[in-house]
């Protein structure tokens, strides 16, 4: 789902989503995204950093180009891998919230996010690999 | 309290909204129906990301496919795809120590679809692999 003030952000020339410019985030929190006013990744509770998790998520290398009128994007795969105990010391995270990390003001704004449809527990040795396939986000 | 199941990516807590689409199935057996799908980076990616090294081996997994919600399951496809480590399992069941000295809960990997097809160059298409077994 899109986060709606992404599109101002886009329109008022704060996110770069053309080309690789900016660096894209994916954070993994656990409560639900509320798209109509939830903006930056601050309106996220994110699971810990500890454990395989890094506080504000992992780059996905974010790509994109336009062909004819439709700009896509494109995404590395991410895999997080638990070690030493839960992802992020958590049992309750959910979503996959995508940000632009590049961006100071506002701070790391929210483009889209995923619904996981459970909440989840990556012990440790587990891996939850997140797969963008061809692309995973379109403006036309 | 502590809860009587194991917390880990196996597990279906009671907010799961997932459905199953595609039986638990040894790896092995479904493999050509994945890799056909262009999925074969998953057992790459998880097994290079693995901690302990039975998950590196793709003969030690069975695999099983969901929906993660109602809504998905209306797009056709399932989403999401559960490795289970069967070495890892029997480990946890019995609640043994790994190569590493340590007993964990840990025997699940998942992977999580959240792209899909580009939208006018039908040569990059998002295929996900389904079975049926009779």
């Amino acid at each position: 789902m899109k986060y709606e003030s992404a599109i101002e952000q886009i329109a008022n020339k704060v996110m770069d989503v053309f080309g690789n410019q900016d660096t894209f985030k994916v954070a993994i929190h656990t409560d639900a995204p509320v798209v109509a006013t939830d903006t930056i990744l601050g309106d996220l509770t994110q699971i810990a950093g500890s454990n395989g998790y890094t506080t504000n998520g992992a780059s996905i290398t974010f790509n994109s180009s336009r062909s004819g009128g439709t700009i896509t994007a494109t995404a590395a795969d991410v895999t997080f891998t638990a070690s030493g105990g839960n992802l992020g010391a958590s049992t309750t995270g959910r979503y996959f919230g995508i940000h632009d990390d590049t961006v100071a003001s506002p701070v790391k704004p929210l483009l889209c996010d995923y619904d996981y449809g459970s909440t989840f527990t990556v012990a440790d040795t587990e891996t939850m690999l997140v797969d963008f396939g061809a692309t995973f986000w379109a403006l036309a | 309290m502590t809860p009587n199941r194991r917390l880990n990516l196996a597990d279906e807590p009671l907010d799961s909204e997932h459905i199953l689409a595609c039986s638990r199935q040894p790896y092995l057996r479904v493999r050509d129906i994945v890799e056909g799908a262009g999925k074969g980076k998953w057992m790459a990616m998880l097994g290079g990301a693995a901690v302990l090294s039975c998950c590196r081996d793709p003969a030690n997994y069975d695999i099983e496919a969901w929906w993660s919600t109602a809504a998905e399951k209306a797009k056709g496809p399932p989403d999401l795809y559960k490795f289970y480590c069967r070495v890892c399992e029997a480990r946890v069941e019995a609640g043994e120590p790994d190569e590493r000295g340590i007993v964990h809960d840990g025997c699940c990997k998942v992977a999580f679809c959240v792209g899909g097809s580009h939208p006018t160059d039908p040569s990059r298409t998002e295929s996900r692999p389904m079975w049926e077994i009779r």
